[in-house]
């Protein structure tokens, strides 16, 4: 038995808003809550993506503790690159703080869909406001269970290749790792072995939230996590570690122990602005 | 060989004896395969393998929180179950309670109570490490309720002869996934010591993704 030291305050907190543009993807993968069972009736609803003014009108209205904006999208066939352009504009005209839109997932669906270089797409995100990539497509790395959970994504090495354009353009990449229990050790190591060979603005830890009808995908456990944040620390030691709360935030205690695991700072959802 | 964790489940009965106390007894015992820790203001009409009761009564273990119950006097203290707030330093007044209990009766088990802003995690930390070195010979717990589970998986994991209490039913999901994560197994007891292992959680197998037909992409009514 031996007494250990600990943080008296954890790392600080950043709140964040998170807007989402459209709620319709066609990637199904399995962990994701785009991916929610919703029955299909002959009244049911499909909602749009979010209008601009609805934003705006959201924006204006936002509590001033909020420190990061995340933009985030389902991709759609139907809304053209010009419609995310405009609300990167229309977010970036109301708020001074860091702005993380999209990621190279979105960025590889409009460079598919509208046949436009992705270096100029990224070039205008940057135009428009954005002050960095998300790190949307790179929850899981490990081939093994890409093809298990998220089948219909585009390969690993791609996506870090086009993570890495962000930095020629001026929107600094960021990776993230999807804390679930289905993660063995060795998983872990992989996943990390394949970040540490790019550099990026932040490491996001996502703690994973359980998903409805899906007994077999679980979140993790505290101490397990904080684990997998002093493993991250260690792999990558110069890179900054955000760890990113569940709904419903993590406990004053969890966060304390994570800190001293190694986390740099919270991401904690204030707002979520949806269409 | 790592120590098991144990699940004690256990009845509170309020301070006013009602008559279907002693069934209730039963139907908890029952409820828990015979096992379960009791807490009672007077001894039970039926027969239970381990109680305590909040007013002391000679040849019957004494229920008592320091911080709340006004101590009897001290030739009426026998074997005693101190509850007391976890003392984080030499001036702490819980911790004259219970150096005072402690001088004038047999202690038999300790729980600690956490005040949440009063405890950081590193004064617990340091103050459960003197307990339990300085009582080497009684059992020291941690009630879970007022502790909150991450401070009591962290706690679990830094002594493993700490003692997790205050679980109820629907709580047991997490002590499992504890004894999950740090390989111990889980066993059901009360402090009459003749447990019984509790089946793991189930484990259920992530599934094969459905085949993919690499000519067309995932649509359906669904997805526009």
């Amino acid at each position: 038995m031996t007494s250990q030291t600990f943080p008296l305050e954890p790392a600080p907190i950043t709140g964040v808003a998170k807007i989402t543009t459209t709620r319709h993807c066609w990637m199904q993968c399995r962990f994701c809550d785009f991916n929610h069972f919703t029955p299909v009736l002959f009244d049911t609803k499909i909602t749009s993506c979010l209008p601009l003014a609805d934003a705006e009108s959201r924006l204006a209205t936002m509590p001033t503790s909020i420190g990061l904006i995340k933009i985030r999208g389902g991709l759609s066939f139907r809304e053209p690159f010009t419609y995310f352009r405009s609300l990167v504009r229309a977010v970036a005209d109301g708020f001074n703080g860091p702005i993380q839109a999209f990621s190279p997932i979105e960025v590889n669906q409009w460079h598919r869909v509208e046949q436009r270089p992705v270096r100029e797409l990224l070039a205008e995100l940057k135009w428009a406001g954005a002050t960095r990539l998300g790190p949307g497509g790179s929850e899981i790395l490990v081939q093994s269970w890409r093809d298990r959970l998220s089948p219909y994504r585009i390969e690993s090495a791609a996506w870090e290749n086009l993570a890495q354009l962000g930095w020629e353009t001026g929107l600094p990449p960021s990776a993230m790792i999807l804390a679930g229990k289905w993660l063995s050790a060795a998983d872990i190591k992989s996943h990390l072995r394949i970040l540490a060979a790019n550099s990026w603005h932040h490491i996001e830890v996502k703690v994973f939230r359980a998903v409805a009808l899906q007994p077999e995908l679980e979140p993790m456990h505290i101490l397990a996590l904080c684990r997998l944040v002093s493993e991250t620390r260690e792999t990558l030691n110069d890179t900054p570690i955000y760890v990113n709360e569940p709904p419903g935030g993590l406990s004053h205690d969890a966060r304390i122990l994570l800190t001293q695991a190694g986390a740099d700072g919270f991401y904690t959802t204030l707002e979520a602005i949806e269409p | 060989m790592t120590k098991p964790l144990y699940w004690i489940p256990t009845l509170f009965l309020p301070n006013h004896w009602q008559p279907f106390y002693d069934p209730l007894a039963k139907m908890f015992l029952a409820a828990h395969q015979g096992r379960g820790h009791i807490v009672s203001p007077q001894p039970l009409g039926v027969q239970v393998p381990s109680l305590a009761l909040t007013q002391p009564q000679s040849g019957y273990v004494y229920h008592v929180n320091a911080d709340r119950d006004q101590l009897p006097n001290r030739d009426r203290l026998g074997v005693t179950d101190v509850v007391v707030s976890c003392p984080t330093g030499i001036e702490d007044t819980s911790l004259a309670r219970l150096n005072a209990l402690y001088r004038y009766s047999t202690v038999r088990r300790i729980t600690l109570t956490r005040d949440a802003p009063r405890h950081p995690l590193l004064a617990l930390s340091r103050a459960l490490d003197t307990i339990l070195q300085s009582f080497p010979h009684i059992s020291v717990g941690i009630d879970v309720e007022t502790f909150g589970w991450d401070a009591a998986a962290h706690l679990a994991q830094q002594f493993p002869d700490l003692r997790l209490e205050g679980i109820d039913d629907n709580q047991l999901w997490q002590l499992m996934q504890l004894g999950q994560v740090l390989g111990r197994t889980v066993w059901l007891d009360d402090f009459s010591h003749h447990p019984k292992a509790l089946p793991p959680l189930p484990q259920f197998k992530i599934s094969d993704p459905p085949p993919i037909d690499v000519h067309r992409i995932p649509f359906s009514s669904r997805f526009r």
